[in-house]
């Protein structure tokens, strides 16, 4: 005759199944959180990044069309002279027919918070250097 | 001989059975809804780093071009509307027949797919060469695309006063220094693409400066 399961094999069986549920659970969420992760990454890069192309076409101090952006971001931009390396040679960074080697640090935000940071070396008009 | 179950018994272990019948398909009614919902979201992103991609290699590397029309006359080839856009941009050799320019048009079709067509000669007066063209979807579900162009102000050179416009002098020789494409999805999502193109830049002009300088026809 077939023996019965005893209460412990059934116990065991039982816990097996719900610690599989909850892994497939945790797998799932886990997933899911993970795409949200690399939608929020690619989204901030690419406001950040329509704030790039946007300074370096309008000029640093142009103001940013608020339509380009989701509602509540905000993004602005720096541009300072670019910062000198310990191993260089300072000579190399020195203006030259008043042309210098500047960077722009365009900083966007999410209500008010500064959420990403990109900065981009370029030579542009020592005049134009805050 | 066994003794057979109480009414209690059955019903207790009926009772079990629902409860983890139910939790069972909740389970796994979560865990699918869950799937599907992950994968149009990671579909979605998927197709906007693509769009992104194809919309900036093709933008950033537009260039100006002129080409004869059908009574032999040279004119630009650059075509910038509202919900349209024709242009040249530099591409990589692959070989040299194909050459290293492609002519492009990105526009929304009659099934709400946002396509480019691609080919290795330019359009003539608009008009695409059937035989030569390839088209690619680079998005499905769009509701509408509006394109707007950054061009220096009139009579002016310098970066300082830049204006957007809806549409691009069909006869300026010159090309828009920045073209932004806004896409409107049929799910009501919206999202912004702007570049510059041919190098252009505050300080930078893709030739020489020359805002508006259109044909003599």
């Amino acid at each position: 005759m077939k023996s019965k399961f005893t209460f412990v094999e059934v116990l065991i069986a039982s816990l097996i199944l719900a610690f599989g549920a909850v892994a497939a659970v945790e797998m799932s969420s886990r997933a899911h959180l993970q795409t949200y992760d690399v939608e929020d990454q690619w989204a901030k890069e690419h406001l950040v990044a329509l704030g790039a192309e946007y300074y370096l076409l309008f000029g640093h101090d142009a103001e940013f069309p608020s339509d380009m952006l989701p509602e509540g971001f905000s993004i602005d931009c720096e541009l300072n002279e670019a910062p000198i390396g310990d191993d260089v040679n300072e000579e190399k960074y020195d203006p030259l027919n008043g042309w210098i080697l500047g960077e722009y640090t365009i900083r966007l935000y999410s209500d008010g918070n500064e959420i990403h940071t990109l900065t981009i070396e370029k030579i542009v008009a020592e005049d134009d250097l805050q | 001989m066994r003794k057979p179950f109480t009414l209690i018994e059955v019903i207790i272990a009926l009772a079990l059975f629902v409860g983890l019948s139910i939790s069972c398909v909740t389970l796994v009614h979560g865990l699918t809804s869950s799937m599907e919902s992950q994968t149009a979201r990671s579909k979605h992103v998927e197709s906007l780093v693509l769009l992104d991609r194809t919309i900036k290699k093709m933008f950033t590397n537009m260039v100006p071009f002129k080409w004869r029309d059908l009574d032999n006359q040279s004119v630009p080839h650059f075509g910038g509307y509202s919900d349209r856009i024709r242009f040249a941009y530099l591409n990589r050799i692959n070989n040299l027949q194909d050459g290293g320019l492609r002519f492009a048009e990105l526009f929304v079709n009659d099934d709400a797919q946002l396509v480019a067509v691609y080919q290795t000669r330019p359009f003539v007066e608009g008009v695409q060469a059937n035989e030569d063209a390839y088209q690619s979807v680079l998005s499905e579900g769009v509701d509408s695309v509006e394109f707007s162009y950054v061009s220096v102000a009139e009579n002016e050179q310098s970066s300082e006063n830049l204006e957007w416009l809806e549409d691009w002098d069909e006869d300026r020789l010159d090309i828009p220094l920045g073209v932004r494409i806004m896409i409107r999805w049929q799910n009501e999502n919206a999202e912004s693409f702007f570049w510059r193109t041919a190098g252009n830049s505050y300080y930078e002009r893709w030739g020489a400066w020359k805002n508006g300088e259109e044909i003599n026809r």
